[in-house]
């Protein structure tokens, strides 16, 4: 049997691990991603399992190692990616003291020298800067007030004590010294810091500001800001005292600035040297740090692959038993029965790369629990086992939708999105991602609608191809029809004057008009109903008909799936009560409706088109039992339709009760049999061995078993009502269900018709050379909206309403609830490959 | 009723060739079944919308209802009339079917 039909065969196995060979081994399977493990301590807490230790070390080092990723970032440094794979890193000795060494010489003390260095380097590093800035104001504060003073000493400077002294004259005898303070504040609260100033002190005080050109840093946050020294001069202390506040609260830095210009010189001398040393410092500290972490980009992809990985094997051999004798681990895991060799292979290269002796022992074991279902996809088949899991993971050994729905979905889809260039455009795009497949998964991308539709190539490639099939079919490309074969309707015969006379005319396929050829046009719809005003009338018709015919198609698909499904799991029960009589149903009511569509597509030609019927209305009558009157018509499509039409209701209608009553009864009596059975059994045994059979373990495991399967009549037959109404109600309902095919095909034909005439045709009508660049406009606007609005959103409308028909999780689905139960769990491997990739989409 | 043989084993050979042929060159590997099932599917899909598409056209219960102009062309483009222009059809509705 192929490989995706059903679930993968499972079994759970007992494996014993030599505890000095179990980190290796659970490593080589961690790198095979095969195995399934259980945790058989449940009970314990997370906090008290055996490699707690070993855990939190790990979650340590990738706590350091994040910093460091950090810090690189923050540098803007490239980050290595070769794209290796390092196994983890192979201890010699298991929960040895080697470990322990091996971990913290190698890693642990890397890592953290690495971040002392690193904290050190910038505390340092912050110190200084702080250290730097303010040198760099005191220089800047040297050379500006430089001129105030310049100009204080000159003749300006007696102004300024005239008019500070005046003012200030009532209140004591001028002292004729005048007190200053100096300093830096940030440009932008100037203004109010000197508005402030006036204030406060009445205009009692002189400012003088002057901008330093260059942008200085802050060293706390290493923004750049624009900073302006000033000077205030003032007269007494009490002056002195609020001008220092004012600068205080203004967080202005306020320096010391001598008196004489010889000290000043002085001063600015000391303060540039000062700075020339610092820079030096400051230029050494950076490039080590640069050198530090530059040789930190190079490995620290591969050393986060590494501790991920301990850490993962960790947290697996956490789950393990420990034996008695404290020698070796027990572990319990699920493992698909075809890669038994694979594993064991992999377990003895485990044991010899710890250079045990004693190899690992693979036990398989019987269980009634439910083994997880694992689906072997390879990247084509991938992308439909996903769509098929949104409704449910099929429970163990159950028929597997997938590998129909490779056709099915796509198809369907492509009823709905049915235009060649739609398709084409749909097709082409997946191809390049198909195409582009290796370099597109390296660049590894992590936007998510990319992802999203890179994941889906596979379906979108198929998808594109059935619509360029359909849209031949519907004889649509952008809303215009291919001429290829030639039509077979003619217009030769009509006369000019009636051509004249009318303004529109409707071609008579009938045999004597000779306006039809009376050979249909060979592939697709003919392209004269393109031209056509009653196009939709025709079309509609023909989708509604050929809906109907695709959907009954699919649910007698679906009810044989649900068949092998019986025979394989040997319920013949299943077969006599639920397939038989479901089959039956959807025969006699909707397999009779699709005859009808044929019969009236064969029997009915234009001559005697007054008389055909209208099957919906034939079908509706025939449950109703009612004739189908039309005045001068036959009352009856062909000899015996009454008849065979009331005994095909009649089937249906005996079909409900069969399927209702009957497995329940059935299963009623079986299990009376077996009570009585027991009954009689225990009865004879106890005659025999008298009375020691109520010590016989065998008897009592019997009975244990028998208790799994306690038989409730009442609960079967409400599980039993519920399914067949559900089935009986779901065929009219999904039936009509399928017509959505019908719908959107429609609306998406008429959406790209309204498109082309309502943009393009109107560039296309253009006259004169201005024409030519009004329609090169209006073929963007065109060709921005059919990708936009027709491909992309109603090409997602249309998937969503395929995938409605295949799958939801809604109890009326249209195709799986045929067959398909969807009770199972996935297989979750212990796979290296998912726990890195998953960590990797958090990171970012 | 009238149909044309040409096309029906035209559709037959392409089909069959989809379901019956292609499936036996298909790859040896585990997916295999896949493969076979999802051609026999396509060919059946294929065949099927081809099908009722055909026969939906086969006995058409009525005629396109065309526009005067658009029947002026048809004549000319399709069934090769007036070869010296549209205009000896000589209609005011044809300074308009000739763009």
């Amino acid at each position: 049997m192929g490989a995706l039909f059903r679930s993968e065969e499972m079994s759970l196995c007992q494996l014993f691990l030599q505890s000095e060979a179990a980190y290796a081994c659970v490593s080589e399977l961690g790198e095979l991603g095969l195995v399934q493990f259980r945790d058989l301590n449940p009970d314990v807490n997370a906090f008290q399992r055996k490699f707690v230790n070993e855990v939190r070390r790990c979650d340590e080092m990738e706590r350091k190692l994040r910093f460091l990723e950090k810090e690189i970032k923050k540098d803007d440094i490239p980050v290595l990616d070769t794209g290796e794979n390092p196994e983890a890193p192979q201890p010699r000795e298991m929960i040895d003291m080697e470990m322990q060494i091996f971990i913290d010489c190698t890693f642990q003390a890397t890592f953290e020298k690495l971040e002392n260095e690193l904290k050190e380097v910038n505390n340092n590093a912050e110190a200084l800067k702080k250290n730097y800035l303010e040198l760099t104001e005191l220089k800047h504060i040297l050379r500006k007030t430089q001129v105030f003073f310049d100009e204080r000493d000159t003749e300006e400077s007696s102004e300024i004590r005239k008019s500070l002294i005046t003012t200030d004259a009532v209140g004591g005898a001028p002292t004729g010294q005048l007190g200053f303070v100096a300093g830096v504040i940030n440009r932008e609260r100037l203004p109010a810091f000197e508005r402030m100033l006036w204030r406060a002190c009445r205009g009692n005080v002189y400012l003088k500001t002057a901008e330093i050109d260059s942008p200085l840093e802050e060293p706390s946050n290493g923004d750049q800001v624009y900073k302006t020294v000033f000077i205030i001069f003032f007269q007494g202390e009490q002056l002195k005292t609020r001008v220092k506040k004012i600068c205080e609260g203004f967080r202005a830095t306020l320096y010391p600035c001598p008196d004489t210009p010889s000290d000043r010189r002085e001063m600015a001398m000391g303060v540039m040297t000062r700075i020339e040393d610092l820079n030096t410092v400051l230029r050494q500290t950076q490039d080590h740090r640069h050198r530090v972490l530059v040789a930190a980009a190079k490995n620290i992809r591969n050393w986060f692959i590494k501790v991920r990985k301990i850490k993962a094997i960790y947290h697996t051999l956490n789950l393990f038993n420990l034996d008695v004798t404290q020698k070796c681990l027990i572990a319990e895991c699920w493992v698909p029965v075809a890669d038994m060799e694979t594993i064991q292979l992999a377990l003895r290269r485990g044991t010899e790369r710890s250079g045990s002796t004693v190899s690992p022992i693979l036990n398989m074991m019987t269980t009634k629990e439910a083994p997880p279902t694992y689906n072997r996809t390879n990247k084509f088949t991938q992308g439909f086992q996903n769509l098929i899991d949104a409704y449910g993971v099929s429970t163990y050994r159950e028929v597997n939708p997938a590998p129909y729905a490779v056709i099915t979905f796509p198809f369907l889809f492509a009823v709905m999105f049915g235009d060649i260039g739609h398709g084409l455009i749909m097709f082409l795009a997946a191809l390049y991602m198909v195409w582009k497949e290796k370099p597109l998964q390296a660049q590894k991308i992590q936007n998510e609608i990319f992802t999203m539709f890179f994941g889906g190539r596979y379906i979108i490639l198929l998808m594109g191809f059935f619509s360029i099939y359909t849209g031949l079919m519907y004889n649509d490309i952008f809303s215009k029809s291919l001429n290829i074969f030639g039509s077979s309707f003619t217009a030769e015969h009509i006369p000019l004057n009636d051509i004249k006379s009318h303004e529109v005319l409707q071609l008579n396929p009938n045999s004597t008009a000779q306006q039809y050829t009376n050979k249909p046009y060979p592939i697709g719809i003919d392209p004269v109903w393109q031209l056509s005003a009653n196009k939709i009338s025709f079309l509609n018709s023909y989708k509604m008909k050929n809906s109907i015919v695709l959907g009954v198609a699919q649910m007698l698909f679906g009810v044989m799936l649900s068949l092998w499904n019986h025979t394989y799991f040997k319920r013949p029960l299943n077969i006599y009560c639920e397939f038989i009589p479901q089959i039956l149903f959807l025969l006699s009511l909707f397999g009779y409706l699709v005859i009808l569509v044929f019969f009236k597509w064969v029997w009915y030609s234009a001559d005697t088109a007054g008389c055909a019927p209208s099957i919906l209305i034939t079908l509706i009558n025939m449950v109703l039992m009612k004739d189908n009157e039309v005045p001068g018509c036959p009352s009856t499509v062909y000899a015996g339709q009454q008849q065979f039409q009331q005994f095909l209701v009649l089937i249906a209608f005996l079909c409900v009760p069969w399927m209702l009553l009957v497995k329940p009864f059935v299963l009623f009596r079986q299990n009376s049999a077996r009570v009585r059975a027991r009954a009689n059994g225990v009865n004879s045994t106890l005659a025999a061995e008298e009375g020691v059979v109520a010590t016989d373990p065998h008897s009592s495991g019997g009975h244990g078993e028998h208790g799994d399967e306690e038989f409730e009549f009442g609960e079967v037959f409400v599980h039993q009502a519920i399914h067949t109404i559900e089935y009986a109600l779901g065929s009219i309902s999904h039936t009509a269900s399928y017509l959505r095919l019908w719908a959107l095909s429609l609306a998406h034909a008429q959406l790209s018709e309204v498109l082309w005439g309502m943009v393009l045709s109107l560039g296309l009508q253009m006259e004169g050379w201005w024409g030519g660049i009004i329609l090169y406009v209006l073929f963007a606007f065109w060709a921005v909206l059919t990708v936009g609005v027709l491909v992309l959103m109603e090409g997602l409308s249309a998937f969503l309403h395929t995938l409605r028909l295949h799958c939801l999780v809604l109890p009326m689905v249209e195709f799986q609830s045929k067959f398909y139960d969807g009770n199972g769990y996935a297989f979750m491997p212990f796979s290296f490959e998912v726990i890195l990739e998953a960590a990797r989409a958090a990171d970012e | 009723m009238g149909f044309g043989i040409e096309p029906i084993i035209a559709i037959s050979v392409i089909c069959g060739l989809i379901v019956l042929l292609f499936p036996l060159l298909v790859r040896k590997g585990p997916n295999r079944g896949t493969y076979q099932v999802a051609l026999v599917i396509s060919g059946f899909c294929i065949g099927l919308l081809w099908a009722t598409t055909y026969m939906h056209q086969m006995n058409p219960l009525f005629g396109p209802i065309l526009h005067n102009t658009t029947i002026l062309l048809m004549q000319k483009e399709w069934a090769g009339m007036y070869p010296n222009g549209i205009q000896e059809a000589g209609h005011e509705a044809v300074a308009a079917a000739t763009h």
